[in-house]
């Protein structure tokens, strides 16, 4: 079965969103003050 | 009376917390809406939740890699039943990653992240096995085994639970730094690990 065309935009959605998360954890390094 | 004298630590920090929604919310989102990969089982596709998972689990411990395995669990095709399945790999893996995370050269850090992330896959497959023969009764434990370990889905489901994680790890080092401490990880991976493989092996 092939992927439909919404699954392949999701996932790159997704794994772009991810990579976005990552990097603002790593840049901005939010919510570590209290540690 | 018994005085408190030690300071009392929080089990997770607010960053640990914020790290388990952030990808339990993105892991629901993706399962919620059905992208999955087509052509696992009857009814049960390759779901992607694995890739949230273990960045939990890296970033924010394996108690942010639970909460993210029990919210999705809640979406999943499998059911909330599924949820302490993810756990063995969970456990392996949170055993292994802050030594992993110590190797200097980046090229073996990153190898030695797949070796680990094939381990701990493979003892949470016989867990997984027991579930689809035991519970669901779709095929046997051994027709499993051999489907999934020489017909493909393990280097699939390999692909999904390491690949952009082993990414994440190599481009973004610091959201991924093991600053949690879980106190007996090596006991909790080796006695999930052993009722896993017991269960698939009693079902064999």
């Amino acid at each position: 079965m092939p992927l439909e065309p919404w699954q392949i935009a999701g996932a790159i959605i997704m794994i772009i969103l991810v990579f976005i998360i990552a990097f603002y954890f790593e840049k901005k390094r939010p919510f570590e003050k209290e540690e | 009376m018994r005085s408190e004298t030690a300071i009392k630590q929080p089990i997770m920090s607010p960053r640990q917390i914020a790290i388990a929604g952030i990808f339990g919310a993105l892991a629901m989102i993706v399962t919620g809406m059905g992208l999955a990969l087509p052509g696992y089982l009857p009814l049960v596709n390759f779901e992607l939740q694995g890739t949230f998972i273990t960045i939990a689990t890296m970033a924010a411990g394996p108690i942010a890699g639970i909460i993210v395995s029990f919210l999705v669990s809640l979406v999943s095709a499998v059911g909330v039943i599924s949820c302490p399945f993810y756990w063995p790999h969970i456990f392996v893996l949170a055993a292994f990653y802050p030594k992993i995370y110590e190797v200097k050269n980046v090229a073996l850090r990153f190898v030695l992240f797949w070796v680990v992330s094939a381990l701990a896959l493979f003892i949470q497959y016989w867990g997984w096995w027991w579930l689809y023969a035991a519970v669901f009764k779709i095929m046997t434990v051994e027709a499993m085994f051999w489907y999934n370990m020489v017909g493909g889905p393990y280097i699939i489901y390999l692909l999904i639970w390491a690949l952009i994680p082993s990414i994440v790890l190599v481009t973004t080092p610091n959201f991924v730094k093991p600053r949690w401490r879980m106190p007996g990880i090596i006991w909790l991976a080796l006695i999930s690990s052993i009722i896993a493989i017991i269960l698939g092996l009693l079902w064999w």
